[in-house]
């Protein structure tokens, strides 16, 4: 069974404690706990020893998208209560620069594929150099980042042939061309379905669409429905293959 | 980018065809960059030929989504299927990889559809629009030359060999597919998964649009060791491209007249070019491998 579940950045940006109140109603089993802002790393890492993930089978934190009252070295040293209670730490590869103060998290560090804003992590190929220096981190695929990088999914097969052993969890969202994440659209469910034979059942799915209280019901159906194993059409009988006059 | 220099065959006299490709959000902005653009290549006395496929605004969505029926215009066929064939983009190619993947992709996962993936290995529906480009092209030829007589004698040599040329290139990219497909490729027909040889055969295609024309009709001689066809064929597109390069003697083809055609030594080299270059790829479609000259008469006749 798929667990699936939001990112409370989504929800409510800098509020996990809303977030996860907006979430208490919808039996989800993932959570991603959002730090995206440096600043927003100590109250998490505060709270989270009180939080009631209790109800939670996979929970995540997301790693600031940028360092900026923070360095590097400080924001990994802040995260490290995350190691202790075996919590993924979701990572922006393009703010790696010293790869050294991460390698403590070991599985634990999980990197995420970039969308077209960023200036690298965005293909299989940008991101080998990460997990060349981060050899035992794990991945989080965002299909809403590889969708915008190559809508035809063929990059998302290529970096999933590449890292889908090194796979821990998937980023759901639909985005625009400023980067923004929204609900998704038929046109993401479709290629969302193109690739699903490469995804096992077991990985959680984090939505990252920002959404409303009360599109959460429709986000979390449409997500399901994504993520079904795709139908063969011509298995279907619906169309027959005509065959070749030739091979 | 497109024509010679983008092909990597630029000559003294080449004019520069560029467009300006949008794929993406409508910005207004865009058609004053275009006007930009065109200000600085006309400052270099480069413009793009008279026809106005060029030398303007490109966008994606009619690339994609009008392929065939009475939306795929003359012009709009023209622009794909030379962003298929021969394109560059000057600076980053993301948004010309973008869409020619888009492209390649709609080519070949509409015809998935319609075939078992492990039995799929001629992209038929891009290979027929490349076909159909070729005819078109000459058939608009002799239009032109019904319309207007000026370079009429540059216009045929450029069809018969540079035009011929990339036709080729992608006739040989689709026949590849079947020929000489890449491992992925091989691998996901094997397994008879549609998504994957959907993706490694646009994968396979759009590495054919990151290479010249040139190289790849020379990987299609490489492929069958098919040495005197090449020599003969290179040979000739080599002499072609001398002759453009002679400002001399492309400015002889350029004002010569139809009825002077015949007598003119530099049509009549230029046009024993053409023979030899057509020989030597008929050896190689016709006179090498069984199994390839049965799949160039089917598929490049029917």
């Amino acid at each position: 069974m798929r667990f699936i579940g939001f990112s409370t950045g989504a929800l409510a940006l800098g509020d996990f404690g809303l977030a996860l109140n907006m979430l208490r109603d919808f039996n989800t089993k993932a959570v991603e706990l959002s730090a995206l802002r440096d600043h927003e790393v100590d109250p998490l890492m505060s709270a989270l020893p009180a939080l009631d993930l209790h109800g939670y089978s996979y929970v995540s934190v997301h790693a600031p998208s940028a360092f900026k009252t923070l360095t590097e070295d400080e924001v990994a040293a802040r995260l490290t209560p995350c190691i202790d209670r075996n919590i993924p730490v979701v990572i922006h590869p393009d703010v790696i620069q010293n790869p050294g103060c991460w390698r403590r998290f070991g599985q634990l560090l999980c990197v995420e594929n970039m969308d077209k804003r960023k200036r690298t992590g965005r293909t299989a190929n940008e991101l080998e150099y990460f997990f060349s220096e981060l050899p035992e981190a794990t991945f989080c695929l965002d299909l809403g980042h590889s969708r915008q990088i190559d809508s035809t999914m063929s990059e998302t097969r290529r970096i999933l042939r590449k890292y889908g052993q090194r796979l821990r969890q998937i980023h759901f969202s639909e985005i625009d061309a400023q980067g923004h994440h929204h609900g998704a659209t038929l046109a993401t469910i479709l290629t969302t379905r193109s690739i699903v034979d490469l995804i096992g059942s077991e990985v959680p799915v984090i939505i990252e669409s920002q959404i409303s209280s009360s599109e959460i019901a429709r986000e979390l159906a449409v997500v399901r429905h994504a993520l079904e194993p795709s139908t063969d059409p011509t298995r279907e009988g619906a169309i027959k293959d005509w065959g070749e006059d030739y091979h | 980018m497109f024509g010679s220099l983008a092909r990597g065959e630029w000559t003294q006299g080449s004019d520069l065809d560029w467009t300006l490709l949008v794929d993406g959000q409508v910005v207004g902005e865009h058609a004053d960059i275009a006007h930009r653009i065109a200000d600085i290549v006309q400052g270099d006395k480069k413009t793009p030929g008279p026809t106005g496929v060029f030398g303007g605004l490109t966008f994606s969505h009619d690339i994609v989504h009008f392929i065939g029926g009475d939306d795929d215009t003359n012009t709009n066929t023209t622009r794909r299927i030379l962003l298929l064939l021969e394109s560059k983009s000057l600076g980053d190619d993301t948004v010309r990889e973008r869409v020619l993947r888009a492209v390649l992709s709609r080519y070949v996962g509409e015809d998935l559809l319609y075939h078992e993936p492990s039995k799929y290995y001629v992209p038929r529906f891009l290979l027929n629009d490349y076909v159909r480009y070729w005819r078109m092209m000459a058939v608009d030829s002799a239009q032109k030359r019904r319309e207007r007589t000026a370079k009429w004698a540059l216009r045929n040599v450029k069809l018969r060999l540079s035009r011929k040329l990339i036709f080729v290139a992608g006739f040989w990219a689709c026949l590849s597919c079947r020929f000489n497909p890449s491992a992925d490729l091989k691998t996901s027909r094997e397994k008879d998964n549609r998504e994957g040889v959907r993706a490694d055969m646009t994968d396979f295609l759009f590495s054919f649009c990151q290479q010249s024309p040139l190289e790849t009709v020379a990987s299609a001689f490489i492929r069958y060791e098919a040495w005197d066809a090449a020599k003969r064929s290179f040979d000739a597109y080599e002499d072609f491209l001398k002759i453009l390069d002679d400002p001399g003697e492309r400015s002889r083809l350029e004002e010569l007249k139809t009825a002077d055609a015949m007598s003119d030594d530099t049509f009549k080299r230029a046009k024993k070019d053409a023979e030899e270059f057509q020989e030597g790829l008929t050896k190689l479609f016709f006179e090498t491998d069984n199994a390839l000259t049965s799949m160039a008469q089917i598929a490049g006749v029917f």
